[in-house]
């Protein structure tokens, strides 16, 4: 049998090759197993010892004539996303051994659909942080240079894609943690709109901004995704009943009546002059193909990682006080008494970010200051909602940078955690306001670093991202 | 607003978190920086503001009706200390 050109392989090729016989999803599974065994990226925490049985039962599906596009297609997971019967480590040291109890409802929607998991990937720890060195399991490297982070905290997710490890990937998404390292990897990445896709079986970071998302080569695959996990999920009472439309038969329908907005206040100053051009030169293009664009105002933008600091870890000290070692996880000396172990487990098995951000949130949380910081996010999200609602009554999609740099090195930002925070600065809006938002690699700097651009819209409408993301990509195509 | 040794001390108490003096050291200058960052949104005349929950339009999150399912074995499994069927914890009387 002669080697996969893994590179090529997008959803559709890869089940005309399964129609044709090129190839079964058991030979496909088993190549990217060797990549994934010889890779040098640290992307994966964890290999699926059941991979080659669930391709050999796509495998059946498909030639029993019951399997559908995403059947036997291999897959990669976000070590912070459960899947049952392997390890989720959440990043973590405190959850080293920790093999999980159930899996995700996002997760087992792709497996009833025969998608093969290949395994686990390295992230930010219980997915804080903009590099992925916030891992217990080490940095990723990123694929288009090694001595430069891959973004996080989704890393090991956009690295897998990347570096042709796994074809498409799960990240979570509460800051920007899909759509930065898919930025910095030069694959797509989509943030769902806040209750889009179900947080069940997602380790709960913050739990009014996180959303399971697609790490993919291609818009349409992104779509593939998303259509078979989102939707109502009752184990998630945040996940919203508004119904889920089918994003591939819109994908090519009336793209030119999508009102494009340019906010203001994303093209500011400290933005990288490549970034700022290559953006503004796609959407010089889309005018000349008769799109309408307008300049339009956001006017909290400048607040909005403000709340996100505020907001974030205050969620997160109350997330993670669950990490006691008693029902899971790392233990210490069972003679210590309750206080002691509970203060051993959690300060041997947290890293130095996660500690930070527990004592800022608890600061936050706390009698005297509760109203003064907390509650004052809680107003200022309604403040960003409000911002985009009244935007998107005058447009349909928003184009915005992702980043304001192309990835930075290894250890460049680690050291002070404000730099690594404002990098976060054109992300989090979309998370507050609970809208939906796109990754979209642009091509790369003159470096060899790859750009991107972000695409936003209203809160249930990733029909608009994908028709647009799927329109500049053919763009990017013809170049 | 500015963080003192004591201040930080008490927090990692209240978080059950046991910090090195250096880890003092460094979070104090750390989480000073980001809170004057963070203060910028006391600009903001926010009296008349409501508070939203989450980016979700405001609507009732119904819970689902309780139906008991039974998972103790899958929940347990994984707990560092067991006593049969229990779940076995550290003294909690003993100071």
């Amino acid at each position: 049998m002669s080697k996969i050109d893994l590179q090529k392989l997008n959803i559709d090729g890869i089940q005309q090759a399964f129609k044709n016989g090129q190839f079964s999803s058991e030979e496909l599974t088993k190549e990217y197993l060797a990549k994934i065994k010889a890779d040098d990226t640290n992307s994966f925490i964890s290999i699926n010892e059941e991979a080659l049985s669930e391709a050999r039962e796509a495998d059946q599906k498909i030639k029993a004539g019951q399997g559908t596009i995403l059947t036997g297609i291999p897959i990669a997971i976000k070590d912070i996303i459960l899947v049952s019967g392997q390890k989720a480590t959440g990043g973590s040291k405190i959850l080293e051994n920790y093999q999980a109890s159930y899996t995700a409802t996002a997760v087992a929607r792709l497996k009833e659909a025969g998608m093969v998991i290949l395994g686990k990937t390295n992230c930010d720890e219980f997915a804080m942080g903009s590099s992925n060195e916030n891992s217990y399991f080490g940095p990723v490297l990123n694929p288009h240079d090694k001595t430069r982070v891959s973004g996080g905290s989704s890393g090991g997710s956009a690295v897998a894609v990347a570096n042709q490890l796994a074809p498409v990937s799960l990240g979570t998404d509460t800051g920007g943690s899909i759509r930065q390292p898919a930025s910095f990897c030069g694959v797509v990445g989509l943030k769902p709109s806040y209750g889009r896709v179900s947080r069940y079986g997602s380790m709960a970071m913050t739990s009014s901004l996180d959303q399971i998302g697609p790490l993919t080569k291609t818009v349409k695959e992104a779509a593939y995704l998303l259509q078979q996990m989102a939707g109502f999920d009752k184990y998630d009472a945040t996940s919203s009943t508004t119904k889920v439309v089918d994003y591939i038969k819109e994908l090519d329908k009336d793209v030119k009546k999508i009102r494009i907005g340019v906010p203001e206040e994303y093209f500011g100053e400290g933005i990288d002059k490549e970034i700022k051009q290559a953006i503004e030169d796609k959407i010089k293009i889309l005018s000349q193909a008769g799109f309408e664009i307008k300049s339009v105002k956001l006017p909290y933008t400048e607040y909005a990682l403000a709340a996100y600091y505020l907001l974030m870890p205050a969620e997160v000290s109350s997330n993670l006080a669950r990490y006691d070692g008693i029902l899971y996880g790392l233990g210490a000396d069972k003679n210590l008494s309750l206080d002691d172990w509970y203060k051993t487990v959690r300060s041997q098995g947290f890293g130095a970010e996660t500690k930070r951000r527990i004592i800022l949130g608890t600061y936050i949380l706390s009698a005297g200051y509760y109203d003064a910081y907390y509650k004052q996010a809680q107003k200022l999200r309604t403040l960003i909602k409000n911002d985009f609602a009244e935007v998107f009554e005058q447009v349909d999609a928003l184009i915005t940078p992702v980043t304001p740099t192309t990835v930075f090195k290894i250890g460049e930002k680690s050291k002070d955690p404000l730099a690594m925070y404002l990098s976060d600065i054109f992300t989090v809006g979309a998370n507050i306001a609970g809208i939906c938002a796109l990754s979209l690699p642009i091509g790369k700097d003159k470096n060899k670093l790859p750009m991107a651009l972000q695409i936003l819209a209203k809160p249930m409408d990733e029909s608009t991202l994908f028709k647009l993301g799927n329109y500049i990509e053919k763009l990017n195509l013809q170049k | 607003m500015e963080f003192n040794k004591e201040q930080i001390v008490h927090l990692a108490d209240l978080a059950k978190l046991k910090l090195s003096e250096e880890e003092i050291e460094s979070y104090k200058h750390q989480l000073q920086d980001i809170l004057t960052y963070v203060e910028k949104i006391n600009n903001l005349d926010l009296k008349d503001v409501k508070e939203s929950l989450s980016g979700l339009a405001t609507g009732a999150l119904v819970p689902r009706p309780d139906q008991v399912e039974e998972s103790k074995s899958e929940i347990i499994s994984q707990a560092g200390q067991k006593d049969g069927q229990y779940v076995s914890a550290p003294n909690v009387f003993n100071k």
